[in-house]
């Protein structure tokens, strides 16, 4: 067999290079393919995880369902209500779960000096570590709240236009990305820590669950806190109130955009981390 | 070429590297050998910039070599001692991936990979996921992969680790024709016998520093080229002689069962290490 180890002697690589962020893109978009792929290999498994993510939400619902059994509202919110705002909320914990679990997992890629490969390699660290894993068996979450979403859309009373079907793509988009920039802050930990801080998994699973409720319920230092620190009432609470039309105003939204400026401290911490990183000599 | 000047890394509690300084050749084919933690895996670390040095550089063509040189980068491939693969991935994924990473045409890594699955003896086996192949199989997907995006360079840490002697061979042959095709290759073994055959010359380390530099046979005739093995009741000893008649010489005063052999570079590493210990 006749092999040339180079075509074009001394020249290298040429490679033919679209703008970086759509070549980004298509490697991101190839990764999923794979990595959905290699899941399929194991269907068995692929669906029993799906199963156990759908049950896991189960018993919260069940939990509201009781609750609700015996009580005619909470704070002021109906059941169908609750489950409007819980669904959307759990659609997006599972949005960031299944597109950000590289950052989830960042902690074994550093234990195991895989960081260091992401380092050498001429691609986006950000765009390899989304890339390594994309866990689409997470979907039963999703599945569990698409149910719960359906029977609050029907029942919660909302007067439903484009400005409301707009809101809630916002909420979704909006509690994707402060659940992401939280996965992205316990990644960052992992330079420091190697483990990470299981006190961050507080705010990720621990507000998911507080998330059943809407944020006002639970007063008003909770809810200044999740206002200006942590921003989910910006993509739960206050939208919510312009769904239900206890608010008028447009602004409200748009407050879950207004949330994205939490993406900004979370992504300096991840540059920080990874200087430290890099100038520690690995 | 490949410049190491005054290449230095220490961890928190001891210097893995200390103040190499070494030429490469363009084309060359380098082996650097010596014991345990003599730092051989620590500088293929610092030349891939998997590691950072503490101090020294390193230059590729006069250029200073570092994490943001892409082009410089490019021009070399790695292939560690540990399986760096995706295990659920099979051949064509693991290729592709690798291209991908480095901007390739779609076309282009398709077409390459089939030239090297083929060069390699692969193209049977390119469904099979990384899980499902032999140590030696998995070897060569290695070399593959770091030949896609055709490099100058190549570092092979521990390239026949854990090979069988047949696959070993086979190893062998294919890093000589890639060495034939001008392609820089520095490895590092603990197989005297493998880098007595591939290395055209060879870098003795211990304890981070470099010792000497020679060829093969520039160690081995230092040493004398031909050894006496004798066996006493403390055990194998050789002795080693500048000239055949001096060997035979002594064989014939010698009583037992001695034999007259070559001296290989496992004895000149042998050698050397036991003057170390003593």
């Amino acid at each position: 067999m006749t092999f040339k180890l180079r075509k074009n002697m001394g020249k290298g690589l040429e490679g033919r290079r679209i703008t970086g962020a759509a070549n980004g893109v298509k490697l991101y978009l190839h990764y999923i393919s794979v990595n959905v792929r290699c899941m399929m290999q194991y269907k068995t498994s692929f669906f029993l995880t799906m199963l156990g993510q759908f049950l896991v939400p189960f018993q919260v619902f069940l939990g509201i369902f009781f609750l609700f059994r015996r009580f005619d509202r909470v704070g002021g919110f109906s059941y169908s209500q609750v489950l409007l705002c819980f669904s959307i909320f759990l659609v997006s914990f599972s949005l960031a779960e299944i597109f950000v679990r590289g950052f989830d997992m960042f902690s074994g890629m550093v234990r195991q000096g895989e960081f260091d490969r992401v380092l050498v390699r001429p691609r986006n660290e950000v765009l390899q570590v989304l890339g390594s894993k994309f866990e689409l068996n997470r979907a039963g979450k999703m599945i569990q709240a698409m149910v719960m979403f359906v029977y609050g859309v029907a029942q919660s009373g909302v007067e439903w236009d484009a400005a409301k079907i707009l809101t809630v793509v916002f909420m979704v988009l909006g509690g994707t990305g402060i659940f992401s920039g939280l996965f992205v802050v316990y990644a960052s930990l992992c330079f420091f820590t190697l483990e990470g801080l299981e006190f961050v998994n507080i705010f990720t699973d621990g507000a998911r669950e507080f998330g059943r409720y809407p944020f006002g319920v639970y007063g008003k230092k909770l809810l200044l806190f999740t206002t200006f620190v942590i921003p989910y009432a910006l993509v739960q609470y206050y939208p919510l109130l312009y769904l239900l039309g206890r608010r008028e105003s447009v602004f409200y939204m748009f407050l879950p955009l207004l949330s994205g400026w939490f993406l900004i401290p979370c992504g300096l911490f991840w540059r920080f981390g990874v200087r430290h990183y890099q100038s520690s000599g690995s | 070429m490949i410049e190491l000047r005054n290449l230095t890394k220490q961890f928190e509690r001891f210097t893995a590297v200390d103040g190499l300084n070494l030429t490469i050749e363009t084309g060359e084919f380098f082996g650097l050998v010596g014991p345990n933690g003599a730092g051989k895996t620590t500088t293929i670390g610092l030349m891939s910039t998997l590691l950072l040095p503490s101090a020294g550089e390193i230059r590729i063509d006069g250029r200073v070599l570092s994490r943001k040189s892409p082009e410089l980068k490019r021009k070399i491939s790695v292939i560690t001692q540990e399986y760096s693969m995706r295990q659920d991935m099979n051949m064509d994924e693991i290729m592709e991936y690798q291209g991908r990473l480095y901007y390739m045409p779609v076309k282009k890594i398709r077409a390459r990979t089939e030239e090297l699955l083929a060069f390699c003896g692969l193209t049977d086996f390119r469904k099979r996921s990384v899980r499902k192949l032999s140590g030696g199989m998995k070897r060569k997907l290695m070399v593959c992969r770091a030949l896609l995006t055709e490099p100058e360079i190549l570092l092979l840490d521990e390239p026949t680790a854990g090979m069988d002697a047949l696959s070993r061979r086979q190893m062998w042959s294919l890093l000589q024709k890639l060495n034939g095709q001008n392609l820089t290759i520095l490895l590092t073994t603990h197989y005297m016998e493998e880098a007595q055959s591939l290395c055209g010359r060879v870098a003795l380390m211990n304890r981070g520093k470099l010792e000497e530099v020679n060829t093969p046979e520039g160690f081995i005739r230092a040493l004398g080229a031909y050894a006496v093995d004798e066996v006493s009741e403390d055990g194998m000893e050789s002795r080693f002689f500048q000239s055949r008649e001096e060997a035979i010489a002594y064989l014939a005063q010698t009583k037992g069962r001695p034999a007259l052999r070559d001296t290989t570079l496992e004895d000149v590493f042998v050698e050397r290490a036991g003057r170390h210990l003593g």
